[in-house]
């Protein structure tokens, strides 16, 4: 299975690039954004992207794009960023990837639950890097704020992504 | 115009429905409950546990204010009316600076990339060994 689905290579280069300066550029301003926040709260807008890529264009190239970010987190935070932006990233990436192929869940719902298996597996991360259970009395505030935030950018994805699906759509081999 | 290869993902589609709202609203008011459940204050005698690596490198008692320093980092840690905080860390998120004082029932403050924890317990359930000062 080739990974490109396009009529062109220029097409699909420039739309995973686009995508992973949308991820890099939200995952940077949600940084700054998150000072407001409480310790640890994030909004996840970087979400949006990935879940983009992984309708728009496909599911490999969705976690392409999710390791890539990682390794933008990795290189300008910091290697406990990186490490715990590429665990959360992984499980979120997992759950949307199977809602998206095996269900007709709504936007909300597989934003929502991808936004709280990105925060369980931070957390799994966390106290392996920690060496400890403690950080797990973090879940419940993480748990309210990542349903929130899950929320948010669900409605966000369902408004966002059909009309760039449907756009794109003419360009897909095949 | 050209057909899709494989049929749209966004078809039938829903952005968001009624069960969406109850399933989340349902884990908010799970997640509070439990928050308050574990922000209960212990009242009587409170020690702060202080965690590097996995290993506990400190017992704090809360009923003295004072400022600590933690062995091999930059960390300080300050009490203050029975409650801890982190009151500086060179670490670059500066999370547990921000995290604030912690009082009791299961609250902690974490800093991941010094690898400390630091969580208080109640010293009726533990017996002490070491009080710094």
């Amino acid at each position: 299975m080739k990974i490109n689905p396009f009529n062109s290579t220029a097409r699909y280069v420039s739309l995973t690039g686009i995508m992973l300066g949308l991820a890099a550029a939200l995952s940077a301003f949600e940084s700054m954004a998150s000072a407001f926040l409480p310790a640890g709260v994030r909004i996840g807008l970087a979400n949006i992207a990935v879940f983009a890529a992984a309708v728009c264009i496909n599911l490999p190239t969705a976690f392409l794009i999710t390791l890539l970010k990682s390794a933008f987190v990795l290189l300008t935070r910091g290697v406990t960023a990186g490490i715990m932006s590429s665990c959360g990233g992984i499980v979120s990436f997992g759950i949307t990837a199977l809602l998206l192929s095996k269900t007709n869940a709504s936007y909300v719902m597989i934003s929502v639950l991808s936004a709280i298996g990105h925060m369980l597996g931070q957390l799994a991360a966390a106290s392996v890097l920690m060496g400890s259970v403690y950080t797990f009395y973090y879940a419940p505030v993480l748990l309210i704020a990542g349903t929130a935030s899950g929320f948010f950018t669900g409605i966000v994805s369902g408004r966002v992504i059909p009309p760039l699906e449907k756009s794109l759509a003419v360009y897909r081999r095949r | 115009m050209k057909t899709q290869a494989s049929p749209s993902q966004t078809n039938g589609r829903k952005t968001v429905g009624i069960w969406d709202i109850v399933a989340a609203a349902a884990v908010i008011c799970a997640a509070a409950a439990a928050y308050f459940f574990m922000q209960s204050d212990e009242n009587g005698p409170r020690t702060a546990l202080v965690c590097a690596d996995g290993q506990t490198v400190a017992e704090i008692s809360l009923d003295r204010d004072g400022v600590y320093l933690i062995e091999d980092t930059d960390m300080e840690l300050t009490v203050k009316n029975g409650g801890i905080c982190v009151s500086h860390s060179d670490c670059p998120d500066k999370l547990c600076e921000k995290t604030g004082y912690i009082r009791g029932g299961s609250q902690s403050i974490v800093c991941l990339p010094n690898r400390v924890s630091v969580r208080i317990i109640s010293d009726e359930a533990h017996d002490i060994d070491v009080v710094l000062n």
